[in-house]
């Protein structure tokens, strides 16, 4: 099993989530699989910006234990 | 702590001793170095009332306990000092090379007391330390200064210089320092400590080693996070405009979501962080119209603050020392004024928003000017930004008038006049003699009718983040020891970086109406408390701010300081030592006066009135009673937000302060 981190929008199904937004999904699992679990179309998780550790990801890439995705940003600071 | 050189240097500018002291190695365990060891050196030797422009008054340089190991995003060095703007604490920070050229010179800080007769600069490599006369520098400008005090070196290695200009000389209170060719530790005015000192800059060539416990695991780590830092980059088809459109989604949108900091990454590579400004005004975040105005008053803002359009200019990426990200760039601006100026660096959002939409001015040309004249001249954008737009609402209103601009037009956009007042106040002529010491002077001396225009916390004047829009952050600008930096903290910060990782107090963000952010409670309290702690972890360690917002999971600071340091600390117990940090640079606040609960937010920062429309239409933050939530989650008392004798004790500062450190012959 591996532990992905996913910040996850409103609306989504949060369910697959633990209290800190953690999930736990097969070894070899794709992004496409954690779009499943929060119902998320893919369009959408395109149109918002899926990423991976910061990378701009497609749904078939293959995940790794403590991957990072999420979906847009909003820089602060400068 | 093997990653410190465990010396600092004493520099007395009135008798020019320089004396080199061994600190204790228990104040590095227990405060770091940067700000905590600079916060532990100032408590200790400032005395109370000393004039913050007089020979009492002390300015540390100081490097960040992990800067040179190898760690990533940890090479900023902290301008400590009492601040002339504020009263206080003051501090600044910056990146580019300084920071390991303070190791390399075999120590973790240089403080200077004292008041030199004439102009100096501080020189030092491996062989030389000494006082050398600047009285060719004095008057020149930060970029030129710099350029000809690398010429002076002899040391081995190219030299590092932390000078100020003009602004500095002159004593402008909301004036900086620079380093590498107009990067400036900007806040605080901390450069006028410096032009009262006479100490023109400190030109550092040493190339002494900077060790560490475990290279290897630090190796690791730095290139796990070069490697992800490495795949974040948009795609070339993607456009700066689109962070605009997703600004206004999220104005519009009803609920607050908690956003993760590695998404940061691929933007501020490409763009810096001028990708923020038309996505922070559509969302709220951005201040308009010197905080009293909202999106639509900005004229053709989205096309007039592109982030395409800065990135058209630049001609390379800046990288800061030991930086994967390299959110900085040097751009071409050869063809503005007359080609005054080749080149300059990108600048930073917080200057583009305090002399763009801030000022209703959306000449992009007229900020890149103004961003290489503040730059030169060693002045604070983000104060300069809020005075020039204090300035304009009171000529708007007929509090300032004709005579006493000297015959600017000071209206909002007027950007040519807007120019001229700048330069008006770099050089302290006209009324921008009265402008250069920042909105909180301005309104002292133009009346108190002007006093309801006049955006400061404290003295100093806020980042160009809306209070409205962000209650942590009202109440880091409020309860911050150094007063409207907007770099402590806020609810966007607290989500991105995710501290509930690492730390089993800090309470997890779901997505939550936005309602719900502005009703103070105890959760937001303790958040608040989280961030700052960890702030302060940053600033101890040199860390970047963009390194913390990446998140805990790509910036994984604490394996860092505990392979670095040989330590096994958990999240919980670095907290701890933030939470130190923090309460003693507050001690150092109270023992000079400064009485916590009497810095409040402007009225119109608090939403007073309210804005009518646009997406803070009718938001208010109640920060005041928020701090008391935050204040108790410190171990301060609500009321008063002095720290508690049971936190100080269990913070263990009384053993802390008793620490001396000891000459070496």
């Amino acid at each position: 099993m591996i532990r992905v981190r996913v910040t996850a929008p409103p609306g989504c199904n949060r369910s697959k989530l633990d209290e800190k937004g953690w999930m736990e999904l097969p070894d070899g699992a794709l992004l496409s699989d954690v779009l499943k679990a929060l119902r998320m179309p893919r369009l959408l998780a395109r149109l918002l910006m899926v990423s991976i550790n910061g990378a701009i990801a497609p749904p078939d890439t293959k995940l790794a234990n403590g991957d990072s995705i999420a979906f847009f940003s909003m820089i602060s600071g400068g | 702590m093997k990653s410190c050189m465990g010396h600092i240097l004493e520099v007395d500018l009135s008798d020019g001793t320089i004396v080199r002291k061994k600190v204790p190695g228990e104040v590095y365990d227990q405060v770091l170095s940067g700000k905590g060891l600079g916060a532990w050196y100032l408590y200790k030797h400032i005395p109370p009332g000393a004039e913050p422009l007089g020979a009492d008054n002390i300015i540390g340089f100081v490097s960040g306990a992990l800067t040179g190991t190898g760690a990533l995003m940890c090479g900023r060095w902290m301008v400590v000092t009492k601040s002339p703007l504020t009263g206080g604490w003051g501090d600044a920070n910056c990146g580019g090379t300084f920071s390991p050229a303070i190791k390399q010179c075999g120590v973790d800080a240089i403080f200077f007391k004292g008041i030199s007769e004439k102009p100096v600069y501080f020189y030092m490599d491996n062989e030389v330390c000494e006082l050398r006369d600047a009285s060719e520098y004095w008057g020149t400008d930060a970029v030129e200064a710099e350029q000809k005090l690398l010429g002076s070196s002899s040391g081995k290695r190219k030299a590092s210089v932390a000078v100020i200009g003009t602004a500095g000389e002159n004593l402008s209170l909301i004036s900086g320092i620079c380093n590498e060719g107009g990067r400036i530790a900007a806040r605080s005015g901390v450069g006028a400590v410096m032009g009262s000192k006479k100490l023109k800059a400190l030109v550092l060539a040493g190339s002494q080693k900077i060790d560490c416990e475990d290279k290897e695991k630090v190796k690791e780590l730095s290139k796990e996070l070069a490697a992800k830092v490495k795949k974040a980059y948009p795609p070339e088809v993607m456009k700066g405009k689109i962070y605009g459109t997703l600004g206004k989604v999220m104005g519009i949108l009803p609920l607050s979501m908690p956003l993760d900091g590695s998404a940061n990454v691929a933007p501020l590579r490409k763009w810096g962080t001028s990708v923020n400004t038309v996505m922070a005004v559509n969302m709220g975040d951005g201040p308009v119209k010197n905080w009293g105005g909202v999106p639509k008053d900005v004229p053709a803002l989205a096309k007039s603050f592109d982030p395409d359009n800065i990135l058209a200019r630049e001609t390379k990426k800046y990288h800061c020392y030991a930086c994967p990200l390299g959110c900085g760039g040097v751009i071409d601006i050869s063809d503005l004024n007359g080609g005054e100026f080749a080149h300059t660096h990108k600048p930073e959002y917080e200057t583009i928003q305090a002399f763009g939409p801030l000022l209703l001015n959306n000449k992009l040309e007229s900020i890149l000017y103004i961003n290489e004249l503040l730059n030169r001249a060693g002045m604070d954008s983000i104060s300069a930004g809020n005075t020039v737009a204090y300035a304009i609402e009171c000529f708007e209103k007929g509090l300032i008038d004709k005579q006493q601009t000297g015959g600017l037009e000071l209206k909002w956009g007027n950007d040519q006049d807007i120019v001229k007042l700048v330069k008006q106040m770099v050089a302290r002529e006209g009324i921008g003699d009265k402008l250069a010491d920042g909105v909180k002077k301005a309104a002292e001396y133009f009346g108190p009718d002007t006093a309801l225009y006049a955006m400061h916390v404290g003295g100093q004047e806020p980042g160009m983040h809306d209070s409205r829009y962000d209650t942590q952050l009202a109440v880091h600008y409020m309860t911050e020891p150094a007063p409207g930096k907007h770099t402590i903290g806020s609810g966007g910060m607290y989500g991105n970086m995710a501290l509930w990782d690492i730390c089993s107090w800090a309470p997890p963000v779901k997505p939550h109406p936005k309602k719900a952010d502005h009703i103070p409670n105890e959760a937001i309290g303790i958040a608040s408390c989280a961030t700052v702690c960890y702030s302060m972890l940053v600033d101890g360690s040199g860390g970047c701010y963009y390194g913390q917002l990446m998140g805990v999971h790509m910036w994984k600071l604490t394996d860092y300081l505990n392979a670095a340091a040989g330590w096994q600390r958990t999240g919980d117990e670095y907290l701890e030592m933030g939470k130190r940090i923090q309460t003693l640079r507050h001690m150092f606040n109270i023992k000079h006066g400064i009485k916590p609960a009497d810095r409040h937010l402007p009225k119109r920062m608090q939403g007073d009135p309210p804005l009518r429309s646009g997406p803070l239409k009718n938001a208010t933050t109640l920060a005041d009673a928020q701090a008391k939530y935050h204040w108790q989650a410190m171990g301060y008392d609500p009321e008063t937000g002095i720290p508690l004798d049971e936190t100080i004790q269990a913070l263990n500062i009384p053993s802390l302060l008793e620490l001396e450190a000891e000459v070496i012959a």
